[in-house]
């Protein structure tokens, strides 16, 4: 991917992430601290074998 | 480093001093075991999600320095920094504000949903135009 569009993914990452933080501090302030936590868990075990999988990728190209 | 280690507990240091100053009842350090049982069974939730969110925010920076090393890993480390910083500069002293209103309007669930719907629409805004420029 050319750096123009890893760029582009940034940004839409990052206006996902703004909206994403707000309800994030709303369930947290609504008792919903627990249901993050295993959403984030969640999250955790999809994304770390693909972070170090994409930068394995980076490295070997 | 030890510069940006140094520059991180002064800045803790201070930021509670001056909580500590700004703060009108003062406050005694004691241990209450039955208080400490009670914090600890009631925050761990929020403890939990805190720590998992911190995985997920750093894991990346582990990866890339493990694998492609010192040099990508400070292009990558800026990068990223750029990206996040509307995120920083506005997500964090709305979260400030945010979490200490949302728990004050606990019980009223209208006015709750009335400050989530416009701290959402002024951050996303203002993040997208900060984006833009």
């Amino acid at each position: 991917m050319d750096i123009e569009g890893i760029l582009r993914l940034l940004c839409a990452w990052g206006v996902i992430a703004v909206p994403a933080g707000t309800v994030g501090w709303y369930a947290n302030a609504s008792g919903g601290s627990k249901f993050i936590s295993q959403v984030n868990m969640a999250r955790l075990l999809l994304l770390t074998p693909l972070v170090f999988l994409a930068a394995t990728a980076f490295a070997c190209a | 480093m030890w510069s940006l280690v140094a520059g991180q507990i002064a800045a803790g240091v201070l930021s509670s001093v001056v909580l500590w100053k700004g703060y009108p009842d003062r406050v005694r350090l004691r241990f209450h075991r039955k208080e400490a049982k009670e914090t600890f069974r009631d925050s761990r939730a929020y403890v939990s999600q805190a720590a998992s969110s911190f995985l997920i925010e750093n894991g990346h920076f582990v990866a890339v320095s493990a694998i492609l090393g010192a040099a990508p890993m400070a292009l990558y480390s800026m990068s990223y920094r750029l990206a996040q910083l509307p995120n920083l500069a506005l997500s964090m002293p709305v979260a400030d504000v945010a979490l200490p209103a949302y728990v004050q309007l606990r019980e009223d669930h209208e006015r709750r949903l009335g400050v989530l719907v416009t701290m959402t629409r002024h951050s996303a805004i203002d993040g997208w135009t900060l984006r833009a420029s």
